[in-house]
Parts: C-alpha cells; structure tokens; sequence
C-alpha cells in the first residue's frame, strides 16, 4: 500500500475518493426515495381529501334534495292541497242551496279560495325556479328576489349594480343567483341582521359579486373543522368552485358577514351576449 | 493488495456474470421490451469477457483493444434502453447528440488521444458521465410523473441504481486508468476494487431481470 505512480496519487488516497463518489451516489439514490415516498404519501393524502370533500358534497346535495322534497310537499300539503279542500267545500255546499242569490256569497268565497291557490302555487314555482332569472338575468332576478326581502319590512336591503352589464350563460347566472338566495335566507333565519347589501360590479375582466350584513357573524374556521359542515356552506362553495371564481369570506362573530365572489369573466356567455342590463 | 487477491477478485467478478445469464435465460418467456435489452447487456459483457479470457491469459495476445469495443456496445445498448423510457422530458435531439458525442469521443480515443492498444480512458469517462445523466434523468422523471409507487418492480430502477453506483465510483478509476499502469501494484489494486464494483453492478442486472414489472 502507499505505492506512487506518474500522478502521486497513492491507493489510500484512490479508494478514498472511490468510496466518496459511491457514497454519494448511494446519498442521490437514498434521497430520491424516500422523496419520492414523500410524495407519493403527499399524494395520497390530498386524493384522501378530496375524496372526503366529495362525500361531503354528495351528502349535502342529496340532503338538499330531500329538504327540498319535504319543502315541496308541505307547501302543497298545507297550503295549496287545504286551499283546494276549502274550495272543494264551499262548492259542495253550493249544490245543496236552493236559491241562486244564496249561492252568491260562496260563490264568491270559493272564487277568493281558487285565486289564493293561484298566488300560492305561483310563489312556489317563483321560488323553485325564478322566471325572471331565465327570461330578464341575473339582476332582474337579485331585484326580485330584494323586493321580496324589502317586503317583509324586517330587514334594509341594498342592490347596486356597477359597470357594463352583460348577460352571461343561464348556469352561471343560476349560479351566482343560487348563492344570493342561500345567503339571503342564512341572514334571514341566523343572522339577526338589519341591513343587507348585494354588489354586483361588472369589470372588463372579472364579475365581482359581494354580500354583506351586519349580523352577528359566526366562527368561519370552527365552522370549516365540523365534522358535518353545513351545507349552505359547502353549497357556496362548490358553486364558486363551478365556477371557477376566487371566494373570499370575511366574518367573525359580532362582526357581521362580508363575501365577495371574483369570477372570471371568460366564463361562458349567454346567447344573447352583451345586452345591456344595467 | 497482494496480485494473488486482485487476480481472484477479478474473476469472482467476471464469473458474477453467470448469474444474471442465468435469471435472463430461465426467464427468457417473461422478459419485457425493458428487460430484453437488459440481457443482451449481459450477454455481451460476457462475450467480452470471455474473449479477453482467451487472448489474454491463453494465447497471450494484447487485449485491451475489447475495451474499446465492449465501451461501445455497453453504451450503445444503454442508450437504447434509456431512449425507450426517457424520451420525455428527454427529447430525440438530446439523444441523437448523447449518440453522436459519444461515437466522436470513442473514436478519438481508440485513434488518437488513448490508443487502439490502450485502456479508452477517455472515451469511458465520457460514457460514464452520459450514463449517470441518463440515470439522474430516470430519477427526475419518476419524480415529476409520480406514477411508479412500487419501484422495485421497475427493472429500469435497478438498471439505473446499479449504473448510478458502478459508474459515479469508477469514473475516477477509468479517469487515471493510463497513468497508473505503470505501477502495477496500483493497477492491480484499482483493478480490484472496480472487480467488486462491477460484480455489484451485475447483481443489480440480475434483480433487473428477475423482478416482475407490475405498474
């Protein structure tokens, strides 16, 4: 050992070098394992999740049906279906009068019954699928929807609509009018806000939609930890995840709720594209 | 080292080849497209070997001429093998030049800087250095895809540690090759320590060709 040779490299020294680069190269391969083990676990994790986020969305919108089924039938139940019943009363009444001018008076009352009917199955439909959505957009629709609220007489509400209106595809209007309503009827039935502002600004590259109330707001981050969300939240969310909007919450308690929605405006247009609205 | 050690070594070594001959040749029916190659690799280091064997200790005759040989197959066959997994984020062009740089430098180390009847110090150091690149690039790539999870039924995994290893050690060795055969104590010794380098390297080859690629 120690022997020299033309570059006075000796074998000690030689092997040591050798052993330096296999040893590096053992490090190179070491490390990318378990780098790749890392990602791999990574991977699974955020496929764990999503898969998590996804049940839950699946729950919350099969929960929203059942909701809206049970909605649906108790409002034909008790107010269209004993509307009708009163009718059906009064008119089977009227066959066992024996003289016209005594007849009148349920007559009419029967009339009264039908006509109520009428109301209360229009305001249904109204509420499952606004026509005014369909037929004049997305702010004929939010102005509907205010001027139901400001009829209650409980609550100051605010629409403003900035910028160049355009009409945008019926889904996305649906969209951003579904998220006004979930939020309307949250601060309505929690809140115990008095004033309500909706914010619809149309900007050359994005649409922004805002919410507010002065309510008493809630712990947004406890909210996010339970285990069974709620849904009006995660039905917030998934339709600006639809979207493909940016959506911001701002609240706390006692501070009020303040959202603001920035969808892209590329987002599909309606077929009537660039009517104005505003 | 004692010459006696170094010379036992060296055929421990060559004789390591035997089994991932022997893997390849019971497995031959279930061989992949990657593992195919993977065998002619073996097959020709031990065609060299064995014609090394009979010129030199047999007939006495000069044999370090095979190297230069045995560098270009050995690299062609690499080259092939990578090219087939590599070509993204590699790209034809990168292989196309890896191909031609290499030829270039194979050449001009058998013709001129090393010498037809030298060891191709040059031409090895280059192919070791394409070698190891290409292994890294394998690693990027499981990386970047991260569609691999089980790598030990990868035999490109096993091909590329196994080059990785063999070739970042013995680059040095192949480097000063030249300058140390005159002292042939030294030369023994390096000779030895790149026999167990390579006998490593062939068990590598055999876990290549035994595994069962499942992803």
């Amino acid at each position: 050992m120690g022997e020299t040779n033309q570059l006075g490299l000796s074998f000690p020294l030689l092997l040591l070098i050798v052993i330096a680069m296999l040893s590096l190269a053992i490090a190179v391969v070491a490390f990318f394992l378990v780098y790749q083990k890392r990602l791999f676990r990574q991977q699974k994790q955020i496929r764990e999740i999503e898969a998590e986020q996804q049940k839950q969305l699946m729950q919350a919108v099969m929960s929203a049906q059942e909701e809206e089924r049970r909605k649906l039938a108790s409002e034909l139940h008790d107010g269209i279906g004993s509307l009708l019943s009163a009718g059906k009363l009064y008119l089977k009444k009227i066959e066992s009068v024996d003289s016209i001018e005594r007849s009148r008076p349920l007559l009419s009352e029967a009339g009264n019954i039908l006509d109520e009917s009428l109301s209360t199955m229009r305001e249904l439909s109204s509420n499952l699928s606004p026509a005014s959505l369909q037929r004049y957009g997305l702010i004929a629709a939010l102005e509907d929807l205010t001027q139901r609220v400001r009829k209650l007489q409980t609550h100051q509400v605010e629409l403003i609509c900035t910028g160049e209106a355009i009409r945008l595809a019926e889904d996305v209007e649906s969209s951003i009018f579904r998220i006004a309503q979930e939020l309307i009827n949250n601060t309505l039935k929690h809140a115990e806000a008095s004033t309500i502002k909706l914010e619809l600004n149309f900007l050359p590259e994005t649409l922004q939609f805002s919410y507010s109330d002065n309510g008493k707001g809630f712990d947004l981050e406890a909210k996010k930890q339970e285990k069974r969300r709620s849904f009006g939240l995660i039905n917030i969310e998934s339709r600006a995840q639809v979207l493909d909007a940016q959506l911001h919450f701002d609240t706390s308690p006692g501070a009020g709720l303040h959202l603001l929605l920035v969808i892209p405006k590329n987002i599909r247009i309606h077929a009537d594209d660039k009517s104005s609205l505003g | 080292m004692d010459e006696n050690v170094a010379r036992l070594i060296a055929v421990l070594s060559a004789y390591s080849a035997g089994l991932p001959l022997v893997v390849g040749l019971l497995g031959w029916g279930r061989l992949t497209h990657i593992q195919k190659p993977i065998f002619w690799l073996v097959i020709w280091s031990i065609f060299i070997e064995m014609l090394a064997m009979l010129l030199g200790p047999y007939l006495h005759h000069p044999n370090l001429f095979l190297v230069h040989i045995f560098t270009v197959g050995q690299f062609l066959l690499l080259w092939y093998i990578f090219k087939q997994r590599l070509l993204i984020p590699l790209r034809e062009v990168h292989f196309t030049f890896t191909l031609v740089a290499f030829v270039i430098a194979a050449i001009l180390s058998a013709t001129w800087i090393d010498g037809w009847m030298n060891f191709n110090s040059h031409a090895r150091s280059f192919e070791s250095i394409l070698v190891i690149f290409f292994c890294l690039t394998y690693y990027y790539q499981r990386l970047q895809r991260l569609d691999l999870e089980y790598l030990e039924n990868d035999p490109l995994f096993w091909l590329s540690t196994g080059n990785m290893i063999y070739f970042s050690a013995s680059l040095i060795m192949f480097i000063i090759s030249n300058y140390i055969i005159v002292d042939e104590s030294m030369s023994f010794s390096v000779w030895a320590v790149h026999a167990i380098l390579n006998t490593f390297n062939y068990l590598f080859l055999t876990i290549a060709l035994w595994v069962k690629p499942t992803n």
